[in-house]
């Protein structure tokens, strides 16, 4: 039944009109593409992408880079998240030691990772390795300083009130401060984990070796720009998996929480 | 008086950490012979010998932070114009939902090669893909912002007679920019990554540039220094930027702070 007061679709329309508007832009592509619009030869068709794609698919190479670089990125996520929240907590938890470390963090923060590629392709060389330690560089960060944000900003009547209730320190971490920062954490976790997947690919694209980025280069030196598009595309579902997923974790963590309810459609 | 004293103290506080690495970096590096990592003291001077102020006014001034400025206002700009579009009207943000949600979860960076065919390098790819990172995070934000305002304000305002446009300058777009600003601070450091990585692949002049130059020259002194220009620039910009934030969102932590909760 519909909402009152809501002029919702019912559900044929929902669904259909976002899928006509995807076909009407895939067209509007095609057009652009076989009117030239851009020029010759820059702006591949719809028609000629989809079954390079395939073949891209159904060969493997491109499933292979994208796994490849899914890899490093979750290693070097659950390096991050085992390094990071339990620091993050310690530092929250203490007033000096929040304050003493809060500036020196954001400094970090805002110095652009990327900037050490170069620098580190020399010290590490290109595989692997490179790719886990700059995810590392740029998604630490976000999720070290909404760590420290969700403990610090605990309301302290809670907290309080906790102890009158006679709840011992590690109770009243466990059952107030940890629930409480939670929020905090899964936002940061949903920063640093895009972020960090930006620099995967980044990585490999500057600096070579088997990952999304690197196909996407070897794809554009041989003017395939076709194959060029497919893999930027594949880039886009990736990117969409990811952040899904992370919103996903961050739903099903928080599903107790007023903010992430599920709202009465 | 004493809040000033405790605010100085806490300032102390905090300056203490950034202030002892850096004497611990300078200290520990002083004899160092390790090739990657040489004596702060030697690229300090290095960073001074370029930096300072010929390299900053031909590759920072001239290109890397003019294309960044160029191509953050456009983006910010098309983000929130656009995003207040789809925000007023349910239908477009769900019917574009896909093609939003799609553009933005792409990592721009991967549009670099494709763009590099299409536009060539210059002024205008490197503006037009740091206007392309910044935009979506500030369309979306503008957008979940927008439908998020409390429709009671809305009624209120159309109670006291308030016409569309009214409602949009005095209600809508205060009640949204917590979140909009909250958008432009993820598009702040996505186009500053943009700016380098930009400047890094497609140009041959700009501060991205000379940090690959000096890392295909083998010389890390030079990869320092350009690091330490890039961290400044990274600093600055986020300073500006939360005066800025600060000061427009003013009026809204003063409410919440009589408003007591949340």
């Amino acid at each position: 039944m519909e909402t009152p007061g809501r002029r919702g679709l019912r559900w044929p329309g929902k669904y259909l009109e976002p899928v006509l508007v995807v076909v009407a832009f895939l067209a509007l592509m095609e057009l652009a593409a076989a009117q030239k619009w851009f020029g010759e030869e820059v702006l591949p068709r719809v028609t000629d992408v989809v079954p390079v794609l395939w073949d891209d698919i159904t060969s493997g190479v491109v499933l292979e880079g994208t796994w490849i670089t899914v890899r490093s990125w979750g290693l070097a996520m659950l390096i991050v998240i085992a390094v990071t929240i339990p620091l993050g907590l310690l530092l929250g938890s203490s007033r000096v030691l929040y304050h003493a470390t809060h500036l020196t963090i954001e400094i970090m923060r805002t110095v652009p990772s990327i900037a050490a590629l170069p620098f580190l392709v020399l010290v590490y060389g290109i595989g692997t390795k490179l790719v886990v330690v700059l995810v590392m560089l740029i998604a630490v960060w976000p999720l070290l300083l909404q760590t420290m944000a969700g403990v610090h900003d605990v309301d302290p009547q809670a907290k309080d009130t906790g102890r009158v209730y006679g709840l011992s320190r590690l109770q009243v971490f466990r059952k107030i401060v940890l629930p409480s920062a939670l929020p905090y954490i899964a936002t940061g976790l949903r920063i640093s984990g895009t972020l960090g997947l930006l620099l995967a690919i980044a990585t490999s694209l500057f600096a070579g070796g088997d990952g999304l980025g690197a196909l996407i280069f070897s794809a554009q030196l041989n003017f395939d720009i076709p194959l060029t598009f497919a893999r930027i595309f594949v880039c886009g579902l990736v990117g969409l998996a990811v952040y899904y997923a992370l919103v996903m974790i961050e739903r099903r963590v928080l599903a107790w929480h007023p903010a992430y309810r599920k709202e009465p459609l | 008086m004493i809040a000033f004293a405790k605010r100085a103290r806490l300032f102390a506080l905090e300056l203490i950490v950034p202030v002892a690495l850096l004497v611990l970096w300078w200290f520990a590096s002083k004899d160092s012979t390790s090739p990657y990592f040489p004596p702060l003291s030697e690229s300090w001077q290095e960073f001074k010998n370029v930096y300072i102020w010929d390299g900053f006014r031909d590759d920072v001034l001239a290109v890397s932070l003019k294309h960044f400025i160029v191509g953050f206002v456009v983006g910010v700009s098309v983000g929130f114009a656009v995003g207040l579009l789809i925000g007023l009207s349910d239908r477009a943000r769900r019917n574009l939902a896909p093609l939003t949600e799609f553009f933005r979860a792409t990592p721009i960076v991967a549009l670099i090669p494709a763009a590099l065919i299409m536009v060539g390098p210059g002024m205008t790819l490197e503006a037009g893909l740091i206007a392309l990172g910044t935009n979506w995070s500030v369309m979306l934000n503008t957008a979940d912002g927008v439908r998020g305002v409390d429709p009671v304000m809305i009624d209120s305002a159309r109670a006291y007679g308030l016409s569309r446009s009214q409602q949009i300058r005095k209600i809508i777009i205060p009640a949204a920019m917590p979140q909009v600003l909250a958008g432009v601070q993820v598009a702040v450091a996505l186009g500053i990554a943009v700016m380098v990585v930009a400047n890094m692949f497609v140009s041959t002049e700009g501060i991205g540039y000379r940090v690959v130059e000096a890392q295909v020259n083998f010389d890390p002194k030079g990869s320092w220094a350009g690091i330490f220009m890039i961290a400044l620039i990274g600093l600055v910009i986020t300073v500006i930027y939360n005066t800025i934030h600060n000061r427009l969102l003013a009026w809204h932590r003063g409410w919440r702070g009589t408003a007591g909760t949340n």
